[in-house]
Parts: structure tokens; C-alpha cells; sequence
């Protein structure tokens, strides 16, 4: 979402960097961004090109490496990955009913009616029955793929809870590549 | 040629944020960031900690939001300094909007001072303020599955309060999940389930704040 502000900021460093080695063109720049740290790579990307334009950093190649979440168990140290990713399509409810369009199809059992008795103050409704039901098996699954979810966040060796590592804070400009004007180029040799 | 550089996008907010954290530590005071989705409670959980504090300790609020000060008139009913910071269309505080007020207050008088930041569960997790823990406050209506799709936000507090406790019976809302979800990601996390509009829950939450101000 901060996208903008964090090329702005990038690029501020980068320029200033590769004016400090007296660079003429910034040809790459790698940065680095945690998984968590709400900073999406493509955004970053789109910002940058048009930001870079007629700057040395214009034409660069750039990097957004995703520093993955990782967790440190605390009971005996390891470092693993959660697999975040675990739950595919959670909720995909099944249709019982072989002719479920024709249930979607609204009728006058299933409207709101409005109960507009003066002597009444909350307006009274009817029960709106879709006929959509989740079957326990699915239902099941749902509950399954939560806790697999849940469980990939304990220590896989010794099944102790973890602590945060790595994957949030991280954002920053990890190294750039520059043609340097201080170096001899290869026409010079 | 390659220069490694390994330079903070966000070095100026995290530069104003450590230095916000030593004056609040050389104030003696402690600084909290309340975060939420809007409607959460995060206004009403400041309220009902200002009744049962103000006579323990002595507090001050910035209040965060895009417009009004709507929130700083409420907290400001209880007799305490209140700064609002409009933040025009900006979805978080920043630490520099933080420092810009401090003047504000005395604060070497104050033992507790609360950030409430914008509502939204995103964008000002990724804003030190220099607090010395973030609480994030979630409730009820918005179900169950908050740890699981905003996993940041929750990671990253040392407090959840869960509010509208006194809704239990009227939602769908599983608790086992929510506090499973929330110990996966974050086991070290203290939580409290409250109520400000019947008071459940609160004399729990009232007394951590009040026993980590005083410490």
C-alpha cells in the first residue's frame, strides 16, 4: 500500500549511494522484503520505472527478494518455514442439492418481510432458506486444512513453539551494481 | 562494481522511532500503539482504561484518525491530555506525526502514554512509533478468522484484546479457533477477552497496563 513512499526512499538511497562512488549508471539494485512486511514486489516495480526515469538508476535492473517467514523454535532452536500456503481453498462448501440454481431463484418464502405493527419496535423478518447446506465431510476438511495451518507454525523436529524470525521487518536496499566512473572500463585497458 | 549497502527503506521513520523510544524510556514512561480494524473498540477500550486508571496513573492519548476529533472529544471527558492527528487520507501514524506532538505534553509527569492509531489491520503495522508494545484490539463481529488472514498484525503484538465478548451468544464466532490461530502464530502473545459495553474481562486488562506502567 506504501509502496510509492518506500521507491521514493530507494531510490533516494540508491542515487545518493552511487553519487558517493562516483557512478555514472546504477545497472542493478536488489532489494530485500519481508513476506509480512505488507510491501508487495510488483508494486515495487511498477513505482520504480517510472520513478527512475531520467535518473542514473533509469534502465536498472531491479531485484525484490521475499524474505520468507520464518519462525526459531524455543525449545531447541531450529529455524523453519510455517507453510502458509497450507490451505487451498478452506470453505469450499458442496452443494447437496443437484438443482441449486433453481434454489437461488428468489420467491416469496424467502424475502424479508418487514413487520411494520406500530406496536412492535424491532421489525420482525423470515427465515431466508437458501437450501445451500455444508456437509460435515466438508466441513471436516475446513477444520483439517485450519489445523494443518496452525500446526505448520510449531517446530517440525520437536513440535515446540516458535517465535518470529525473520519475514516482517525486513525492507531495505540490500546492495546495487553500478558502472563505476573511477574504474577503468574495458575500452581503457 | 557492487556496493553493498544494506540500507533501510524506512530509515527515517525508524531513526524518529528510536529516538522516541529513549525519551520515553528516560521519561519513565510507557508508551503503547493500539491497533484495529475501525469499529473494533479501540476508542471504547481507552475509555474504560482511563475510568478505572486515571486515579493510579497519570496518562495522556494521541488519538490517530483520517478526520474528526470526534475521538479526542470522548477521551477528553476523563481529564487528560488529548492530541488528535488528523492524518488527511493517511491510513497509519507515522513516528515523525508522533514527534511533531510530543510538545504537547509534560512528559516527565506522565507514566502511561496511549498511541491509538488509525483503524486498519495493514498499513500501521510496519510504523514503529517508538512504543514499547503494540495491542492490537479485535472483536467479535469481525469473526474468527482475523489471525489467520491478517497474520502481521497479530505476529507483531504483545497484547490481543478480544472485545464484544458480551456478543458471544448472537455470532457464529469460534473462540477455540481465534486463540489457536493467535498462539500459532504468536505464543508469547498475552490475551484478554473483555467487554466495554458490559465491563467483562476489563479488572484483567485494567491491571496488566496498570502493572506495566508502574514497573
Amino acid at each position: 500500500m506504501h509502496e510509492l513512499s518506500a521507491v521514493q526512499n530507494i531510490l533516494q538511497i540508491v542515487l545518493e549511494e552511487a553519487a558517493k562512488a562516483r557512478a555514472k549508471r546504477i545497472t542493478r539494485v536488489v532489494v530485500k522484503v519481508g513476506k509480512w512486511s505488507t510491501f508487495v514486489s510488483s508494486a515495487i516495480r511498477f513505482y520504480f520505472n517510472i520513478l527512475a526515469e531520467g535518473t542514473p538508476a533509469e534502465g536498472a535492473h531491479l531485484e525484490v527478494d521475499v524474505v520468507p517467514i520464518s519462525y526459531r523454535c524455543q525449545e531447541c532452536d531450529c529455524v523453519y518455514e510455517p507453510c502458509l500456503e497450507s490451505s487451498e481453498s478452506p470453505g469450499a462448501a458442496e452443494v447437496t442439492d443437484e438443482d441449486s440454481f433453481a434454489r437461488w431463484q428468489p420467491d416469496a418464502a424467502n424475502k424479508f418481510t418487514l413487520n411494520t405493527d406500530a406496536t412492535s419496535s424491532l421489525p420482525t423478518m423470515s427465515i431466508c432458506d437458501s437450501g445451500f447446506q455444508i456437509s460435515d465431510e466438508s466441513q471436516e476438511e475446513m477444520m483439517d486444512l485450519q489445523q494443518t495451518w496452525r500446526d505448520s507454525f510449531l517446530c517440525p523436529v520437536c513440535g515446540g513453539a516458535g517465535k518470529l524470525l525473520r519475514g516482517l521487518e525486513e525492507l531495505y536496499v540490500d546492495y546495487i551494481e553500478v558502472e563505476n566512473a573511477d574504474q577503468p572500463s574495458s575500452q581503457d585497458i | 562494481m557492487q556496493i553493498n549497502l544494506a540500507r533501510r527503506i524506512f530509515d527515517i521513520n525508524d531513526r524518529v522511532a528510536e529516538r522516541l523510544r529513549k525519551v520515553f524510556e528516560s521519561s519513565g514512561l510507557l508508551a503503547v500503539n493500539v491497533l484495529g480494524s475501525p469499529g473494533a473498540g479501540k476508542t471504547s477500550l481507552i475509555e474504560r482504561s482511563l475510568e478505572h486508571l486515571t486515579n493510579k496513573l497519570r496518562v495522556a492519548v494521541i488519538e490517530g484518525d483520517l478526520a474528526t476529533s470526534l475521538d479526542a472529544d470522548r477521551l477528553r471527558r476523563f481529564g487528560v491530555p488529548v492530541v488528535q492527528i488528523n492524518t488527511g487520507g493517511l491510513c497509519h501514524l507515522d513516528s515523525t506525526m508522533i514527534e511533531n506532538v510530543l510538545s504537547e505534553f509534560d512528559l516527565p509527569t506522565l507514566d502511561l502514554l496511549i498511541i491509538e492509531n488509525v483503524g486498519n489491520l495493514v498499513c500501521p503495522v510496519r510504523f514503529d512509533l517508538g512504543e514499547a508494545c503494540k495491542i492490537v484490539v479485535a472483536s467479535l463481529p469481525e469473526g474468527d478468522d482475523k489471525v489467520a488472514k491478517y497474520p502481521t498484525a497479530f505476529s507483531s503484538a504483545s497484547v490481543v484484546v478480544l472485545n464484544k465478548m458480551d456478543l458471544k451468544n448472537a455470532l457464529n464466532f469460534d473462540m477455540d479457533r481465534f486463540e489457536r490461530d493467535l498462539l500459532a502464530v504468536n505464543p508469547a502473545v498475552e490475551m484478554f477477552r473483555v467487554s466495554c459495553c458490559t465491563g467483562i474481562g476489563l479488572d484483567r486488562w485494567v491491571d496488566w497496563l496498570n502493572q506495566r506502567a508502574a514497573s
